[in-house]
């Protein structure tokens, strides 16, 4: 073996290498930088095409792709979505929104969240202002504790509705030290759950701009 | 009714996300939608003319609540149908007595809303 056949040995295992690491078929060009002999492309199981077909082979390569990423992100979102309701962080109300959302309405459960972002992300900061001040008007924050419930539970955030909920109880029973112990949790629900909803409506705009639809799902 | 064709409804509750879901049920029946904050604006609404056909009445609000608005309309002469809609099922007997037509709890679901508009003539 001289050593212009030893080095087409060695670019025949780099090019081997190559294509036993990819799942789909390769074309003359992705490998071509490697070796210029159809002969050793052939050897290494490389598709040798034509421009027009190569081209063509692309196309549907990158279609397929576009529909395994769309599916990709489906499953992503579909995962995310049951988590939430298994995880109590959403209930049934969530759903009903979703259900009002259509062709008139694209973008209802995005706008009404995000109308609950700020809302409920101003009472909250309401609240723990109160809660430092000297003299804390309990009545006002059991005010702000009441609107956050009612908001909390029209769009289906469960977990924030039933910490609000806790509150109110330790404040009818006049537990001021009860109704403190609620203000951490209060705010930690609200954080994780807007980090997970706004997780999940970058899933969303990610599928339509691939050209997917978000799945609907039953809870 | 109010002398148009269209339903008009006003939507009373002191929280904006719960007045914007009550607003896209409504409209995906063609209903106009007015929203006051409080049982207070409730009530200047009609003492400056308004008329509505439907009004949906929250209770806890700051102010006036529900219960008060509600019996101040009635003794306004104010005919509308009032559906209470609140999270207190405790409440429930004090707005129908204040004069309410129907009492809801809160969540409210579009399914049961729609059976109350069709009971009340206002779905064709």
């Amino acid at each position: 073996m001289n050593s212009q056949d030893l080095q087409n040995l060695q670019l025949i295992q780099i090019a081997s290498e190559r294509i036993r690491n990819v799942e789909r078929p390769l074309s003359v060009s992705s490998v071509s930088p490697f070796i210029n002999n159809s002969t050793i492309l052939s050897s290494c199981g490389v598709l040798c095409l034509n421009p027009t077909q190569e081209s063509i082979n692309q196309e549907g390569n990158t279609q397929r792709e576009k529909a395994m990423d769309v599916n990709m992100l489906q499953r992503t979102y579909s995962d995310l979505l049951t988590s939430l309701f298994r995880e109590g962080i959403l209930n049934q109300q969530f759903t009903e929104l979703q259900q009002l959302q259509d062709e008139n309405n694209p973008g209802f459960v995005y706008e009404v969240v995000s109308l609950f972002f700020e809302d409920a992300g101003r009472l909250i900061n309401e609240l723990i202002s109160n809660f430092n001040q000297q003299a804390v008007d309990y009545k006002k924050i059991d005010a702000y504790v009441h609107q956050l419930k009612g908001s909390s539970a029209s769009i289906g955030a469960e977990k924030i509705r039933s910490v609000c909920q806790t509150f109110r109880e330790y404040y009818d029973k006049n537990d001021i030290q009860g109704c403190y112990n609620c203000i951490q949790p209060l705010n930690q629900e609200f954080v994780t759950f807007k980090s997970k909803l706004e997780a999940l409506f970058t899933l969303e705009q990610q599928i339509v701009a691939a050209g997917g639809s978000i799945p609907m799902m039953r809870h | 009714m109010a002398s148009s064709q269209v339903v008009k409804v006003l939507i009373v509750d002191d929280d904006v996300v719960t007045r914007r879901i009550y607003r896209t049920m409504l409209l995906r029946f063609g209903f106009e939608i007015t929203e006051a904050g409080d049982g207070k604006s409730a009530v200047s609404q009609f003492l400056i003319g308004n008329e509505y056909d439907l009004i949906l009445m929250d209770n806890d609000m700051p102010g006036m609540n529900g219960v008060e608005a509600t019996r101040t309309l009635r003794g306004m002469g104010i005919l509308a149908k009032i559906i209470a809609i609140t999270a207190d099922a405790n409440s429930r007997g004090a707005l129908l007595d204040a004069g309410a037509d129907e009492f809801l709890l809160k969540p409210v679901n579009f399914t049961m809303l729609t059976v109350i508009l069709k009971a009340f003539n206002f779905l064709n």
